[in-house]
């Protein structure tokens, strides 16, 4: 009974601060409201990916040739232009793209390299004087050039890719010329006439991926997830681990907090035994943390949609999570001196043991699968919670939850022993 | 003067004494800076081809499959992992596990059906809702044109010249043409990231300044704590009845912060430049500049903290609220390139967003001075609006 009251007083207390309840609940949650926030873009009506508006500048100094406007008169309707510089404006121009890219001209190279010096573009495209010239004649190559903003990756990736792909196509027209004259010698304007509209005509009509490609989604992979919530879900996880090992080290430093008020000392004189407060200190925090976690799991659920994973393996990560974390805040502070040196273990200890845990989530939303990286973090408790929560969030059967949940236990009783034959050495 | 400086010495003394000061504003950016490095750089991957890996099984011997193989095999952008015992199913757990970015299978009968009127499609098995997905299903497909383009062509020669013989010929000699396209795309970019590309730019540019700048606002909880500090200690009200005027108190401590940042700043440049590779110093100016401007607007902003804090519990929630507020705002975990069109463009409300544009324009774009005069003058401008409305709350305070 006295167990229990003490950590009731402890639970009431930690409740009653507005600074703990802070740090247990709004900076939790408001974390991944900014990633959701961030996120916005990548699926906004379920599936839907919307790619970013990119801002490109053209400066077309083409000067056309008459070679090159002879060549055009072959092509069949719809791709007249007086120079190759005019059609590939125009094309970029199109109504197309105009979901993609956002089309201005500039007079001159570098009016355009200073807009995209400036962030007023992403890409400046520069089509040069000969570009038609080059284009024309049997050995000539054609440039052109991409100045881009070296701090953008994906804008300038998806111009570019539009770009290659029309030049593609008319470079192929060439090509196909080429071929032709080496391969029969006929410079015959007629025939070579021919082959251009031969090609042209060849080419198939409308979207060439769907033409060309059958794309399928690897089966094992879940369906129909929406990415943002699988992101935020993600994240919320991080921050529920990293809050939960906040709380616990925040309430277990309520001991040390106690010994400097002289209320501790006091409590000893009483005839509770020291070993019935300190089970009451640790249920008091473990306490703290099992509401702390039920709350948030909820909060995640309802506020962001997340999907935790099947019961058993949820059950069985908080479990992990409650018990590592009050094990964890007893640990830490049996090897403080004062209160004062909480500060250096929220700040140092706890940060970078949450963060080097949770790299496997930040790397996978950086696209890198290094596995040294996931080993690494394995070498915390918090990386083989964050495993069972990505494990979780991939289905994955209960055997491989449940080793990674084994690990954290044993973590949980160095800790725990550890700690707490401190404490008892400490207050004998 | 002489009493700003006092207070300014006595602030330094007291932080620098702290080892949370220490902590925050230098211990944890360079860790995280090196975390998140590590993280989008992907170090640590073979080091000598850091092109994304993509299953491969060819069912078909055909010598078109064969070019196309060859196609795909100069892909800029993924390389061929081609193992003869692997399944499709195989391919498709390791992409699921993100051991692979995608997979290609060239069916049987695929080179037969390319010469036909309905040629076989090319399957990829592909997360197509990823970057890493998108950019390899585009190169892909670059390939198989290509390859489909000089079909085509072969087939129009053989019919103009009435000699099927030459459809071989015609097949190898476009497929040649195309290792020299008639039109090529040149990237360049500005001139300085040009002429150095042993510069660790991709990698760090960003991280560096945005864990800097996060861990500035999360390292003034030290200095705002001095402030409440001395407020809860009566030493500000024992001040206040010298002849020190409000503005010479509230100036030493902005000084003792500004200071305290500039050093931070400038270790962290330092440990950038000759730890990471990021040539702050090709504009040392201009980096100095920003710096400046950055640790007066922080500075600002730590001095309205500890203004408005009444207890050193408050100092930590007014100093870490606004720190995830304002770098997540202002690009400084995830660039605003790739952030929704509201968040990106809502996102220079935030001093980071200005400062990030400031140090990047240095160190990744390789601009000039003259681009850091915006940023500067736009955290110039937040700089004064937080010491204004810190001096304010300060003169209408219980100290009055």
């Amino acid at each position: 009974m006295k167990i229990l009251d003490i950590a009731l007083k402890d639970m009431t207390r930690s409740f009653r601060s507005m600074f703990a309840l802070i740090f247990m609940f709004v900076i939790p949650l408001l974390v991944p409201v900014m990633f959701y926030f961030m996120f916005g873009n990548i699926a906004r009506n379920d599936q839907a990916f919307e790619l970013p508006v990119t801002t490109v500048v053209i400066v077309n100094l083409d000067q056309g040739s008459p070679e090159f406007q002879q060549a055009m008169a072959n092509f069949p309707g719809g791709m007249q232009a007086d120079s190759l510089g005019g059609l590939v404006v125009s094309v970029l121009e199109s109504q197309d793209f105009a979901d993609l890219i956002q089309v201005s001209r500039a007079a001159d190279p570098e009016t355009a390299r200073a807009a995209v010096d400036q962030q007023q573009a992403g890409v400046a495209i520069l089509l040069p004087a000969d570009f038609s010239a080059q284009f024309s004649t049997l050995e000539g190559q054609a440039v052109i050039e991409f100045y881009q903003d070296p701090t953008l990756t994906i804008g300038p990736g998806i111009v570019k890719s539009i770009l290659k792909q029309f030049m593609d196509s008319i470079s192929g027209a060439k090509i196909a010329v080429n071929v032709t004259m080496t391969e029969t010698g006929t410079t015959d304007p007629a025939l070579i006439g021919q082959v251009v509209g031969k090609y042209m005509a060849s080419q198939p009509q409308g979207d060439p991926t769907a033409t060309l490609l059958n794309i399928q989604s690897p089966v094992q992979m879940e369906p129909a997830r929406n990415p943002i919530l699988g992101i935020v879900g993600m994240v919320m996880g991080a921050m529920l681990i990293f809050y939960a090992y906040y709380t616990g080290v925040a309430t277990a430093l309520g001991i040390l907090h106690e010994d400097e008020q002289h209320t501790l000392p006091r409590l000893f004189t009483t005839p509770t035994s020291p070993s019935s407060i300190l089970t009451g200190k640790f249920l008091g925090v473990l306490l703290t943390v099992t509401a702390q976690v039920i709350i948030l799991l909820i909060a995640a659920r309802l506020i962001f949609q997340v999907n935790w994973g099947n019961w058993q393996a949820i059950t069985l990560m908080c479990a992990c999570i409650i018990l590592n974390a009050a094990a964890f805040g007893i640990f830490i502070n049996s090897l403080l001196k004062s209160s004062k040196q909480g500060g250096v273990v929220f700040g140092g200890v706890l940060t970078l043991t949450t963060w080097v845990g949770a790299m496997p989530i930040f790397l996978g939303f950086a696209g890198n699968t290094n596995p040294t990286v996931n080993t690494i973090s394995l070498t915390v408790p918090q990386g083989w919670i964050v495993r069972m929560l990505m494990d979780g969030a991939n289905s994955a059967s209960l055997n491989q939850i449940l080793f990674s949940a084994l690990v954290t236990l044993a973590w949980t009783l160095i800790f725990f022993i550890v700690g707490i034959w401190r404490f008892q050495r400490r207050y004998a | 003067m002489k009493n700003i400086l006092d207070i300014t010495f006595k602030d330094l003394l007291e932080l620098t004494r702290n080892r949370m000061t220490f902590l925050f504003f230098l211990i944890m950016p360079i860790a995280f800076t090196l975390l998140f490095g590590f993280a989008f750089s992907g170090v640590g991957k073979a080091p000598e081809d850091p092109r994304l890996p993509v299953g491969f099984i060819n069912q078909d011997g055909s010598q078109l499959s064969q070019e196309l193989t060859t196609l795909l095999e100069g892909s800029t952008v993924f390389r061929l992992v081609e193992d003869p015992e692997t399944t499709t199913a195989d391919l498709e757990k390791q992409i699921a596990d993100k051991d692979l970015a995608a997979a290609i299978l060239i069916p049987a009968g695929y080179g037969d059906a390319a010469l036909s009127e309905n040629p076989v499609k090319l399957t990829i098995i592909i997360d197509a809702s990823t970057l890493s997905g998108m950019t390899v299903q585009s190169d892909i497909l670059m390939a198989v044109n290509r390859l489909m383009n000089a079909v085509r062509t072969a087939q129009i020669v053989s019919n103009v010249s009435g000699d099927l013989s030459v459809f071989d010929a015609a097949v190898t000699e476009t497929l040649a043409a195309w290792q020299n396209p008639p039109i090529r795309v040149a990237d360049t970019t500005t001139a300085p990231v040009e002429a150095s590309p042993s510069s660790n730019a991709g990698a760090f540019s960003h991280t560096a300044p945005g864990m800097m700048l996060q861990f500035a606002i999360a390292g003034l909880l030290t200095a705002a704590q001095v402030l409440v500090t001395e407020r809860k200690s009566r030493c500000l009200q024992r001040l206040l009845t010298t002849a020190t005027s409000r503005a010479r108190i509230l100036l030493g401590h902005y000084f003792a912060i500004v200071l305290l940042l500039l050093a931070q700043f400038l270790l962290l440049i330092l440990f950038g430049q000759l730890f990471l590779k990021l040539d702050y110093l090709r504009q040392a100016g201009a980096t100095l500049l920003v710096a400046l401007t950055t640790a007066l607007c922080i500075g600002a902003l730590g001095l309205l903290i500890g203004v408005l804090a009444k207890s050193e519990e408050q100092a930590i929630m007014f100093s870490l609220i606004p720190m995830f507020i304002l770098s997540a705002l202002g690009g400084a975990w995830v660039p605003l390139e790739i952030t929704g069109p509201t968040f990106s463009a809502i996102g220079h409300v935030s001093p980071v967003a200005w400062a990030l544009d400031g140090f990047e324009n240095i160190i990744a774009r390789g601009l000039g001075f003259s681009s850091v005069l915006i940023p500067a003058a736009a955290l110039l401008g937040y700089a004064v609006l937080f010491f204004t409305l810190a001096a304010w709350r300060f003169r209408i305070s219980e100290e009055r």
